[in-house]
C-alpha cells in the first residue's frame, strides 16, 4: 500500500471525535406520532391554544403527505412510528444563575467548548444552547435586550412575545411546504427566536448549538428570525451530535423574514454523527432552511459547512421578492465513508434587479455520494435579474460519486445568468509541486482543499473559519487520486 | 392527467396497431412483427410521461395527444407531390438521396448507389440474411432497455424499418441527404419512421437529414414520432446533421440511440428551426475506449413553440472525450428546453466530458428552462458543464449602431455570431452552407 493510501485509510477510520452522551435525567414521552402525542408537546409547553391548532393543522396536512423520493439518496425506510418526538432534560425548578444548573449539563458545554464563561463574554458570543430540544440557558439576553433584540427559545418567545411568533410562524415555509416541513410543524419541540428591531446592527454573532443527545430521539427544532427594517444580524449555528447505532431522525425548519435593507447571515457548521466506516447508524438530516427577502434591498446570505450526517438534504432557498434585494449561498459540503448528501439552494427571483450567487463545493471521498440540486428561478416580473453560480466538485477515491443537478428557470428576457461546474481529483501536479516544496502528502492535501474550500471560508465568521477547517481535517484530509 | 395519459391515449392508439396489422397481412410472419407486437405491449404497460415524471416535468404533451390520429396512407404519393417533394432536396449538393413521405420510403425518389453502401427495406432482407439478424437483434436489446414509450410507439405502428450498411473501409463519396417530408390533410397523422444504421470498422460517410411539412393553413397537426438507430463501429467517422423545418402547428419527437465501438468518432448536430412542440432525445452509449463524440444543437423560437433538448451520454468505458453545445435563441412566447445529462461510470477514468447551454432570449414572454446535469462516478476525469441564459449585450448593439447598422442588422449580426459557434463545428462544407442559411432566414423572418 502507498503512503497516500495509508495517510486516506488512517483519515478515513479516524473516529467521530464528539461521539459521547451525557446521561442527564430526561422527560420522555412514549415513542410514535399520534394527534394525542401533538397535544401532548404543546401542553408540556404549556402552548396557547392557536398554536396548538396550528400544530394539529400541520399533522393532519403531513398525514395526507408522501415522503419525498426524488433526491438522489439511498434512504433505509424511517419508521415515524419508532421515534420519540419530545424529550426534555428534567428540571428542578428555575434557574437563576449557571451554578444552579445540573453540573452534568454544564460538564456537557465544557466538553463542546460551549463559550459560556468569562473568557468567553469577553469574545462576545452569546449562546443559546439547546440540548435535546429544550433550550436551556441563554446568556447575553440583558445586553441584547437593551437594543431591543429579542434572542431566546422558541418556547419562551411563545410565552413572551406570541404576537410576533403568531405573525411570522409559517409565513416564509408554511405548513405543508414538503412532507419535513409539516411534520416539523406538527412535533417541534423548540428552537430559537431572533428579532432584531428597526435599525439596530447586533453588535455580536448570535450562535445556537444543537446537539442531539438522547437514544431514539428525533429532533425537530425551529428557528425564526425576523429583521426589521435596517437591521443587520449575523447568526451561527453549529452542531455536534453524540455516536448511536441507530439512525436518528432530524427535521428542523428556518424561517428567516427579512425586511426593507435589513441584512441576514445565516452560518452553519453541521458535523452530526456521520455513521461509522460500514455506513452503520448516523444521523439523517431533512432540514428546510429558506428565507425571504421582502423588502427593497433586504439581503439573505447562507454560508454552511456540512461535515456530518448519514443523509443531508438540504437546501437553504431565497426568495427575492423585494426590488434590488440579494441572496447568497456558500457551501461546502463533505462527504466519506457511506455518507450521502443532496443538497444545494434555491435562489426564485420575483423582484426587480435581484442578484443572487451560488457559491458549492463538494468535495467526496470513501463510498459516498455528494450531489448539488440548485434552482435558479427568474420570474416574469423580475427584471435585470442577476444570477451567477459555481459548482465544484471533487474526488478523492475511486468508489464515490459526485453530482450535479442544476435547474435554471427563466421567464425574463433580462435576466442574465451563468452557471458553471467542474469535477475534478486533485492534480498529480499540484501534489507533486507541493510535496516538492517539501510538505508531507497530507499537509499538501490539506493545503489543496483549504484552498479549494477559500471562497466559503472567507465567509464565514472567524471562530467559526477555525472550527470550520479543522472539521474538514477530521472529515478527509489525506488523499491522492 | 395520469389515468388518461396511461388508459385513453394509449388505447387509441391500440386502435391504430390493429388497423395496421389489418394491413400487413402480407408481412405478418416476418420477424419484425413480433417487435411490433412487442413494442404494442410494452407501450400499453407503460403508457405516457405526464409532467410529474422528471424528464418531462417542462414539456407538457398534452396537445400532442389532443388529437385523432390517422396512420398515413401507404400508396406511394401522386404525381404532384412527387414533384415538391423532389424540389425538397437540396440540388446545389452533389449527395445521395433518400426520400420518406409521411414517414415511408419513396422509392422513385431515393437514389442510393454507390459500392460499399448498402441500403434496404427491412422486409426485403431474407431471414436467412445476417444482417436481418443483426439489426434484430440489435432492437430488441434497445427496446427492451429503454423506458422510453415513444421508441415502443414507433415499432408498433412503424410499417416498414429502413436499414442502411455502410461498409468496412469505405469512405463515401457523397454526402446522403434524408428527406422526410410530412403532409396532412383531412385528418390529423401520425408518422412512425423507423431508421437503422450502420457504419462498419473504418468507414466515413455524414448524412444530412431535413424534416418538412406541409404549410400550416389548415386546422390538422402532423405528428412525426421518429426513431433512428445508430451503430458506429470501430474506427468509424459518422457526422449527422438534421434540421427541422416542420409547420408551425406539428409536432415531432425524434428519438435517436446511437453506440460507438473503440476509436469510432459521432458527431451530431440538431437544429431546430419549426414545429409547434419539438423533443428531441438523443442517446449516445459508449461501448469501448477512446471515442470522441459530439453534440452539438441550435433552435430558434418563436411565436408558441416549444423546443426540449433531452441529451444522455453513458461514458462506460475509459480514455473517451465528449463535447456537447447547445445554443438558442427564443423570441415571441417561445419556450426552450436543455435537459443533458452526463454519466460517468465508475470504469469510466480518464474521461474528458464537456457541456454547456447557452441560451439569448430576445422578448419578454420567451422562457427558457435548463438543466445541465453531471453524475460521476469515477475520480480521473474532467468534467465541466455550463450554462448561460441572457440577452443581448446592450454594449454590443450600441457599437454596430455605432458603426452605422441599424437595430435589425446589429441584431442580426450577434445572433448570428452568437449561433455561429454551433455550426462552425461542422465539417461538410456543403452542408454547413445550407444550414447557416436556413438560421439567417429564420432569424430574419422572427425580427
Amino acid at each position: 500500500m502507498s503512503d497516500s493510501m495509508q495517510t486516506l485509510e488512517k483519515h478515513t477510520q479516524s473516529e467521530y471525535k464528539y461521539g459521547w452522551s451525557s446521561d442527564i435525567e430526561m422527560d420522555i414521552i412514549p415513542k410514535g406520532l399520534s394527534e394525542e402525542v401533538v397535544r401532548m408537546i404543546s401542553a408540556k409547553k404549556k402552548e396557547p391554544k392557536w398554536l396548538l391548532d396550528w400544530r394539529l393543522e400541520a399533522y393532519a396536512k403531513w398525514k395526507t403527505m408522501k415522503e419525498p423520493n426524488w433526491a438522489k439518496l439511498n434512504i433505509a425506510p424511517i419508521s415515524y412510528q419508532d421515534i420519540i418526538y419530545y424529550a426534555a432534560p428534567k428540571k428542578q425548578k428555575k434557574l437563576n444563575s449557571l451554578d444552579e444548573a445540573d453540573p452534568e449539563l454544564l460538564k456537557t458545554f465544557e466538553r463542546l467548548g460551549i463559550p459560556l464563561d468569562e473568557r468567553k463574554v469577553l469574545a462576545g458570543v452569546a449562546v443559546d444552547a439547546v440540548i435535546d430540544s429544550v433550550s436551556v440557558t441563554t446568556t447575553f439576553k440583558k445586553k441584547l435586550g437593551e437594543l431591543g433584540i429579542i434572542f431566546c427559545s422558541f418556547s419562551e418567545a411563545v410565552q413572551e412575545h406570541p404576537e410576533l411568533v403568531r405573525e411570522y410562524l409559517g409565513s416564509v415555509v408554511p405548513q405543508n411546504d414538503n412532507y419535513f416541513a409539516a411534520l416539523n410543524s406538527a412535533v417541534f419541540s423548540d428552537g430559537s427566536f431572533c428579532y432584531i428591531p428597526k435599525g439596530v446592527r447586533c453588535p455580536m454573532e448570535l450562535s445556537t448549538y444543537f446537539r442531539i443527545n438522547a437514544a431514539n430521539t428525533g429532533q425537530f427544532e425551529r428557528t425564526l428570525i425576523v429583521a426589521e427594517d435596517d437591521s443587520y444580524v449575523s447568526y451561527l449555528e453549529g452542531c455536534t451530535a453524540p455516536m448511536r447505532d441507530e439512525n436518528q431522525l432530524h427535521a428542523a425548519v428556518v424561517e428567516i423574514y427579512a425586511k426593507e435593507r435589513a441584512f441576514v447571515k445565516y452560518s452553519t457548521v453541521q458535523n452530526w454523527y456521520p455513521g461509522d466506516k460500514d455506513g452503520k447508524g448516523g444521523v439523517y438530516n431533512f432540514v428546510t432552511k429558506r428565507g425571504l427577502c421582502n423588502g427593497f434591498r433586504s439581503r439573505i446570505s447562507w454560508t454552511q459547512v456540512e461535515t456530518g450526517s448519514a443523509i443531508t438534504w438540504k437546501y437553504p432557498s431565497c426568495i427575492l421578492k423585494g426590488n434590488e434585494s440579494i441572496g447568497e449561498f456558500y457551501s461546502i459540503a463533505v462527504t466519506n465513508n457511506y455518507q450521502q448528501a443532496d443538497t444545494g439552494t434555491k435562489m426564485i427571483h420575483l423582484g426587480k434587479n435581484t442578484k443572487s450567487t451560488i457559491i458549492s463545493k463538494g468535495i467526496s471521498a470513501g463510498k459516498s455520494h455528494n450531489t448539488y440540486r440548485g434552482l435558479v428561478k427568474i420570474g416574469k416580473k423580475a427584471d435585470n435579474a442577476r444570477n451567477f453560480s459555481e459548482c465544484d466538485s471533487l474526488l478523492m477515491g475511486d468508489r464515490c460519486g459526485a453530482h450535479t443537478f442544476p435547474y435554471i428557470e427563466i421567464e425574463n428576457q433580462s435576466g442574465k445568468v451563468e452557471h458553471e461546474a467542474t469535477t475534478s481529483k486533485i492534480g498529480a501536479d499540484q501534489m507533486f509541486y507541493c510535496t516538492q516544496r517539501g510538505l508531507s502528502v497530507e499537509d499538501a492535501i490539506n493545503l489543496i482543499v483549504n484552498g479549494y474550500c477559500k471562497e466559503v471560508f472567507n465567509e464565514l465568521p472567524m471562530e467559526f473559519a477555525v472550527e470550520a477547517q479543522k472539521l474538514l481535517e477530521i472529515s478527509l484530509e489525506g488523499s491522492v487520486g | 392527467m395520469l389515468p388518461k395519459y396511461q388508459t385513453e391515449v394509449p388505447q387509441h392508439f391500440k386502435a391504430l396497431f390493429d388497423q395496421l396489422g389489418r394491413q400487413l397481412n402480407g408481412q405478418k410472419d416476418h420477424h419484425f412483427q413480433e417487435l411490433r407486437i412487442k413494442g404494442g405491449k410494452n407501450l400499453f404497460d407503460m403508457g405516457f410521461p405526464t409532467t410529474r415524471n422528471e424528464d418531462y416535468k417542462y414539456t407538457a404533451l398534452g396537445r400532442v395527444f389532443n388529437k385523432e390520429y390517422q396512420l398515413p396512407d401507404p400508396k406511394q404519393p401522386g404525381p404532384e407531390m412527387m414533384e415538391e417533394l423532389r424540389g425538397l432536396f437540396n440540388s446545389e449538393m452533389d449527395s445521395h438521396r433518400i426520400c420518406f413521405y409521411n414517414g415511408q420510403l419513396v422509392s422513385e425518389l431515393t437514389e442510393v448507389n454507390e459500392k460499399g453502401i448498402g441500403f434496404f427495406r427491412l422486409s426485403d432482407l431474407s431471414d436467412e440474411d445476417l444482417l436481418n439478424g443483426e439489426v434484430l437483434k440489435h432492437m430488441d436489446h434497445t427496446l427492451s432497455q429503454t423506458n422510453n414509450p415513444f421508441l415502443h410507439l414507433n415499432t408498433a405502428l412503424c410499417r416498414e424499418p429502413l436499414v442502411l450498411v455502410v461498409d468496412k473501409d469505405h469512405r463515401a463519396s457523397k454526402p446522403i441527404q434524408v428527406v422526410y417530408h410530412y403532409s396532412a390533410n383531412d385528418s390529423d397523422l401520425i408518422a412512425n419512421p423507423q431508421f437503422f444504421v450502420i457504419a462498419r470498422e473504418n468507414s466515413k460517410f455524414s448524412m444530412i437529414e431535413k424534416h418538412t411539412s406541409n404549410p400550416s393553413d389548415r386546422e390538422v397537426a402532423v405528428f412525426a414520432n421518429v426513431f433512428q438507430r445508430w451503430i458506429t463501429e470501430k474506427n468509424a467517422n459518422v457526422d449527422h446533421t438534421k434540421i427541422q423545418e416542420l409547420s408551425e402547428n406539428d409536432f415531432i419527437i425524434h428519438n435517436l440511440i446511437a453506440s460507438q465501438e473503440a476509436h469510432s468518432h459521432f458527431y451530431a448536430l440538431t437544429a431546430d428551426l419549426g414545429s409547434r412542440i419539438t423533443r428531441n432525445n438523443l442517446e449516445v452509449h459508449l461501448l469501448d475506449s477512446h471515442t470522441q463524440t459530439d453534440m452539438f444543437g441550435l433552435f430558434i423560437g418563436n411565436a408558441n413553440q416549444h423546443i426540449d433538448n433531452q441529451t444522455f451520454l453513458d461514458h462506460a468505458v475509459p480514455h473517451c472525450e465528449s463535447r456537447e453545445w447547445y445554443k438558442g435563441v427564443l423570441s415571441g412566447k417561445s419556450r426552450g428546453v436543455f435537459n443533458g445529462k452526463v454519466l460517468v461510470r465508475q470504469d469510466a477514468q480518464k474521461t474528458n466530458a464537456f457541456q454547456q447551454n447557452n441560451t439569448l432570449l430576445s422578448s419578454d414572454h420567451a422562457r427558457m428552462d435548463s438543466k445541465p446535469q453531471l453524475e460521476i462516478y469515477a475520480d480521473d476525469v474532467k468534467c465541466s458543464h455550463g450554462a448561460t441564459i441572457g440577452q443581448m449585450d446592450d454594449q454590443i448593439l450600441f457599437y454596430l449602431k455605432s458603426r452605422g447598422l441599424d437595430d435589425d442588422q446589429a441584431g442580426e449580426l450577434v445572433k448570428v455570431a452568437f449561433l455561429a459557434e454551433v455550426f462552425n463545428s461542422m465539417d461538410e462544407g456543403a452542408i454547413k452552407n445550407t444550414l447557416a442559411g436556413k438560421v439567417l432566414d429564420k432569424l430574419r423572418e422572427i425580427q
